[in-house]
């Protein structure tokens, strides 16, 4: 097979997902659901959750369990705003990616130096972010203008989910550090003995994990221009959307490429989520949904096989009698 | 050819707790030659192979590597001095490439000058590493976890012959491969022989390691023996020191006797499964039956079709007893009726490595054990202690973790549980794999007290003296077919068997 026609049919694998959902839903609603006007606020949406989960991507391979993302968005936002009001434009960029990289080394820290498991280091971590938030100057939100929230409109929206898309798939594709990110979460004894140190291996995923979330924290507030804290685990639906893109792209990795299919899987969960408005589904059932998609997803691939072995045997069994 | 001292082990003493496993040992090992090293299972020469290699401290003791001081602090710097191992049980990376296994931890060599690893140059660098050890058709950019067995084996080959060592340290290795992953592996050794290189070759089968040795260092019980050169010796002499007592003849059945009652206890027919075409037989009471082939030929899964555990596209398993008959279709009809089923692999499915020996070993007759709904823990206790004692497991106590025993003395926990359930019929896959000598003698004198008795044995080998030298019939398998039957008898030799293998 040419290298042209390789990739083609990977890229049409992989894009069969979001078309099929897409063309459910366009059959329902064919008025309201899709129109190309639709499908580009999809698209921005789509754009501060492929950031969250292209930062997960690292520590999903590794097998680290991470809850904390939405919180340290909704927090990195809150000080992204506060510095917006005191001192303006670029100290909130600033502001933004600098919380992103302590809150990186925070969770990196915890859970190397704590050696407790990665649900328990976050969920704990994600309580305390939330709560920090809730009592960060005075508890009460903080909003931008709308020109200050350039970074969440497009076009900037898409280059800046552009470079960061292509900063992961160098790092994940082709650096020493992606190959032992792959390597310990396949097997983390046989890397040991190669030579590789998980700890460091984890350390350094949980830290551009970090740094992904915040500029997704600094990409959020500008897109809502508004926030306010989370409490109660709130912050969690956000932290499963992206978990859920990044199931996607493991499911779809063996046509697309995992920082590909990211971008993908987080296009799906929006149609769908956009869909099911569509068709007046209530905000409760919507979760439903989600999460009944979400077990169903990760599922599929164990029936799947088992579908799978029992043709086989019923075809076999034909053949012989034939 | 120079035949200098390459690396000296002197007085090389390490314990494990209260256990001695290795006492004062010291040798040479030297440039140009393959050195069996060879014992029974706590013998010492794992942990031998494991100091050398830098994944064990010495107590006491100190090496030499050329003259000048060695000592390595962990396996990545034994790697740097050169000298690598290929172990039992190791494996590749799934989800990665061939490439990517073969470099592991070494890719920094492929870092351009932006950080960034060029992996046309790894794959092409792979592909020349692959084509010098003669197995070009794998292919650098395949994923692992998409190659058979075998190929992943020689992937691990390939990283360690990358480093270009001087001392390769093999660790039963060939038990884990089949005739063509050994011929590689043979060819590799000779190679670095060759090349006025050092290999140490670590197996069980004797055979393998005089025919493929030119030296063999013998261990027995955390001491160095003696060396032997092959040419001046003959494979009992080295039996006799490994154990330090005559074992003889009685090695397998002495008898030519081939008895059994004409009473069928396990059948199946017309199984088509996986490779399997067609496969019937019938298993009496009293009988040892071998299966032997190639290890991929089916014996494997047609081991475990009997046992319920792969379900057969047509065709149907029956186990009779005390004049009922019941059609296996789940291990658990199995159980019920006294089938005991061995696996080949024993770390992944015979054994609940975490557990203590008393778990594995009262696991299958739990049914037995309650009274009422509860389980006594005298009643566990005194089984397993029964079945422990009965084997000869050499342990601390019953609540050990089964995951530090020897490989034979897993072995053991895992025929103590069947026995222990009073099976009737056994099926063991490759019961005697990776065990020494003496344990080895152990499982072959109670598959002759078990036929005695009464009970069944389905045999399951890729080792034909023991099939040759254990089963009153021999059914010999190729492409998942029956090729032919054999009975028991002095004109059944190994070459006449393996005409039909092949």
């Amino acid at each position: 097979m040419g290298k042209t026609k390789k990739y083609a049919v990977s890229a049409l694998k992989g894009l069969a997902l979001p078309v099929v959902v897409y063309l459910i839903f366009k059959l329902i609603r064919p008025a309201t659901f899709g129109t190309p006007e639709a499908l580009y606020i999809i698209a921005q949406q789509a754009m501060m959750v492929t950031i969250m989960s292209l930062g997960m991507c690292c520590n999903m391979t590794i097998g680290i369990w991470d809850f904390s993302p939405g919180s340290i968005v909704t927090m990195v936002g809150l000080i992204c705003g506060y510095y917006f009001n005191q001192y303006g434009f670029w100290a909130m960029v600033a502001a933004g990616i600098l919380s992103g990289i302590l809150f990186g080394l925070i969770n990196a820290t915890a859970y190397t130096v704590l050696r407790v498991p990665s649900v328990v280091v976050t969920v704990g971590l994600m309580l305390i972010y939330e709560s920090y938030g809730s009592v960060y100057k005075g508890g009460k939100g903080v909003s931008i203008t709308r020109e200050a929230g350039i970074l969440g409109q497009a076009p900037w929206i898409f280059l800046v989910t552009l470079v960061m898309l292509i900063i992961l798939y160098v790092i994940y594709n082709k650096t020493k550090f992606g190959f032992n990110v792959k390597a310990v979460g396949n097997n983390e004894l046989i890397a040991k003995t190669a030579g590789i140190n998980p700890r460091v291996v984890k350390f350094f995923s949980f830290f551009i994990a970090g740094c992904y979330f915040g500029i997704a924290g600094l990409v959020n507030l500008s897109y809502t221009t508004a926030l306010s804290p989370a409490k109660n685990m709130g912050t969690m639906s956000v932290t499963f959307d992206a978990m859920m893109a990044g199931f996607i792209a493991i499911y779809l990795s063996g046509a697309v490429n995992r920082v590909f299919g990211i971008v993908i899987g987080t296009f799906t969960m929006k149609l769908i989520s956009a869909g099911l408005v569509a068709i007046g589904v209530e905000a409760t059932w919507q979760k439903v949904f989600v999460g009944a998609f979400l077990l169903f997803f990760i599922g599929f691939t164990q029936i799947k096989a088992q579908v799978n072995e029992w043709m086989n045997r019923i075809k076999r069994a034909k053949q012989v009698k034939a | 050819m120079s035949h200098e001292t390459v690396l000296s082990v002197k007085g090389i003493t390490k314990l494990f707790a209260s256990t001695r496993a290795l006492v004062d040992v010291t040798l040479d090992f030297k440039a140009g030659e393959v050195r069996g090293l060879i014992g029974e299972n706590g013998s010492g020469k794992s942990t031998l192979s494991n100091v050398i290699s830098g994944q064990l401290h010495p107590d006491d003791g100190t090496m030499e590597l050329h003259g000048k001081p060695y000592k390595p602090a962990n396996n990545v710097d034994a790697k740097n001095h050169k000298i690598c191992m290929i172990v039992q049980e190791m494996g590749t990376i799934d989800g990665m490439t061939v490439a990517a296994n073969i470099f592991l931890g070494k890719e920094d060599i492929f870092q351009n000058k932006a950080g960034l690893l060029d992996t046309k140059r790894m794959n092409s660098e792979a592909a020349r590493i692959l084509k010098e050890i003669g197995v070009d058709y794998i292919k650098p950019e395949a994923l692992v976890n998409k190659m058979p067995f075998e190929d992943r084996k020689i992937v691990e080959m390939a990283r360690a012959m990358y480093l270009e060592p001087e001392i390769l340290i093999v660790d039963e290795t060939t038990t884990a491969l089949s005739q063509k992953g050994r011929d590689i592996l043979y060819d590799i050794m000779a190679k670095m022989k060759e090349q006025n290189k050092t290999v140490i070759f670590i197996s069980h089968d004797l055979d393998e390691v005089m025919s493929k040795c030119d030296s063999i260092s013998v261990m027995r019980d955390g001491s160095y023996v003696d060396t032997l050169q092959v040419k001046d010796c003959t494979p009992s002499q080295i039996r006799q020191l490994m154990v330090g007592r005559e074992i003889g003849d009685e090695y397998y059945r002495a008898d030519y006797n081939h008895e059994y009652s004409d009473e069928v206890v396990l059948e199946c027919e017309n199984i088509n499964a996986g490779i399997l075409k067609d496969i019937s037989l019938q298993l009496h009471k009293g009988e040892i039956l071998g299966l032997a082939g190639l290890t991929d030929c089916g014996i494997h899964e047609l081991g475990k079709v009997l046992f319920g555990l792969i379900t057969p596209a047509t065709g149907s398993v029956h186990v009779h007893r005390d004049g009922h008959t019941a059609e296996i279709k789940k291990p658990i009809t199995a159980i019920h009726n006294k089938v005991g089923y061995v696996s080949k692999n024993r770390d992944q499915e015979a054994l609940m490595l975490l557990s203590s020996i008393q778990d594995n070993i009262s696991l299958p007759s739990l049914d037995m054990l309650k009274k009422g709904f509860i389980i006594f823990p005298k009643s566990e206790k005194e089984l397993a202690l029964k079945g422990a004692d009965q084997m000869q497991i050499k342990m601390r106590g019953i609540d050990q973790t089964v995951m530090y025993l020897s490989g034979g003395n897993k072995q053991k926990v895992v025929l103590a549980k069947w026995i222990g359930n009073g099976s009737e019929i056994l099926i063991l896959d490759c019961p005697t794999r990776g065990i020494d000598v003496g344990v080895k003698a152990a499982i072959y004198r109670l598959m002759e007290k078990l036929k005695a008795e009464g009970k069944s044995i389905l045999m399951i080998s890729e080792e034909l003296p023991e099939v040759i030298g254990m089963s009153d019939r021999i059914l010999v398998l190729k492409d998942g077919e029956i090729q032919k039957e054999f009975m028991r008898g002095p004109e059944v030799t190994e070459s006449v068997i393996i005409e039909y293998m092949i």
